[in-house]
């Protein structure tokens, strides 16, 4: 165990562990009026506060992600998903995937100037049709049930102008108050 | 608006099966995700390995979270787990990325600090794994013992000791290059 290396243990019978923590972590000193005129606790704490001040420059280091971490990610983790074909489409399926519909919807709601965040998941319904759940992260003030209106309003209106797929429902809940940016 | 979802949402919202709260989740975490990565394994190319393999683990066992601690000291336990494991199979003492100088200060002190610290980069990856995991997020992600605890997956005084340890020998190698 560290705590009884006697390597550890300067000539003054002080233990540099002691010192490392008073340095590392802003504790007290154990016997103030010794460290002040001990002449291996002062040298032995000008070394650990230099090194300190370098690890916490090295804490201190801008470091980024790569750009391309975030993209490598979600390629890997995107599974396959359903889809909706569209009703009236001639000479040829088209298909919209649940993903594009809870994309399409997800910005509609976001657009809304309350909302911080949507959470939007798309469930194909039938033929040329999609339910949608969205839930919302909103900001303090709105009425709850206005905004909940507004929001499944434009959904209605928007998702089937945008995609030519129906929405048979908007499951919606506001579940969470968006905290301040820091 | 500047205003932000919080993790609890973002991660139940991804439980339920949402990619994009998922990708809010990695947006906000990948940068510490990556920076104990690098201070873990010293080379970008493996850092970058790790958190990739580790996010992905994440969203793989994302219902396994049952929000008992932070999902950042969550996913942390999975990073140091991957970055320990990364690391048995992998030579130390690879090259680091030059650290960013400050401009303001005087350029040869910039350069003798710009080297110190790439030479206590090196200090950090020779300590042993399980002491530099606990040191990395003590002193460089500024986690408390109880948050590093959970991350490690051992007790608090456990925790201590590993950083006790760290610092003295990181102390001690810091003699061949201070």
């Amino acid at each position: 165990m560290a705590l009884s290396d006697p390597s550890e243990l300067l000539p003054c019978g002080t233990k540099l562990g002691a010192l490392i923590t008073q340095v590392a972590e802003g504790a007290p000193a154990a016997d103030p009026a010794h460290q002040a005129k001990c002449p291996y606790c002062q040298a032995s704490l000008r070394r650990i506060r230099e090194l300190w001040s370098d690890v916490r420059a090295l804490a201190d280091e801008p470091v980024r992600a790569p750009r391309g971490l975030l993209d490598e990610v979600i390629a890997r983790v995107s599974g396959p998903a359903g889809a909706v074909t569209l009703r009236d489409a001639t000479r040829g399926r088209t298909q919209v995937s649940e993903a594009v519909l809870a994309g399409v919807a997800r910005q509609i709601a976001q657009a809304m100037p309350a909302v911080a965040f949507a959470s939007v998941l798309a469930h194909a319904a039938g033929s040329g049709t999609v339910a949608l759940r969205v839930q919302l992260v909103v900001a303090y003030g709105p009425s709850l049930p206005v905004l909940a209106t507004a929001v499944r309003e434009q959904i209605l209106t928007h998702v089937p102008r945008l995609t030519g797929v129906q929405v048979t429902e908007v499951e919606l809940s506001v579940d969470d108050l968006a905290a301040p940016d820091p | 608006m500047v205003v932000q979802a919080s993790d609890r949402f973002l991660v139940a919202a991804a439980q339920a099966g949402d990619l994009h709260a998922f990708e809010a989740l990695v947006r906000r975490h990948q940068g510490a995700v990556y920076r104990v990565a690098l201070r873990m394994l010293g080379s970008e190319v493996d850092a970058e390995d790790a958190a990739q393999e580790a996010l992905v683990q994440a969203w793989r066992s994302l219902s396994t979270f049952r929000g008992e601690s932070a999902f950042s000291t969550w996913l942390y336990r999975i990073l140091t787990n991957r970055c320990l494991k990364a690391r048995a199979a992998r030579h130390p003492m690879e090259a680091l990325p030059d650290v960013l100088i400050d401009r303001d200060s005087d350029p040869a002190e910039a350069v003798a600090q710009s080297e110190r610290l790439r030479a206590l980069a090196r200090g950090v990856l020779v300590l042993p794994a399980d002491q530099r995991a606990a040191l990395v997020l003590r002193e460089l992600e500024g986690l408390s013992y109880e948050q590093i605890a959970q991350a490690l997956g051992v007790t608090v005084p456990a925790v201590k000791g590993r950083i006790h340890r760290a610092r003295l020998g990181l102390l001690k190698a810091s003699a061949s290059w201070r």
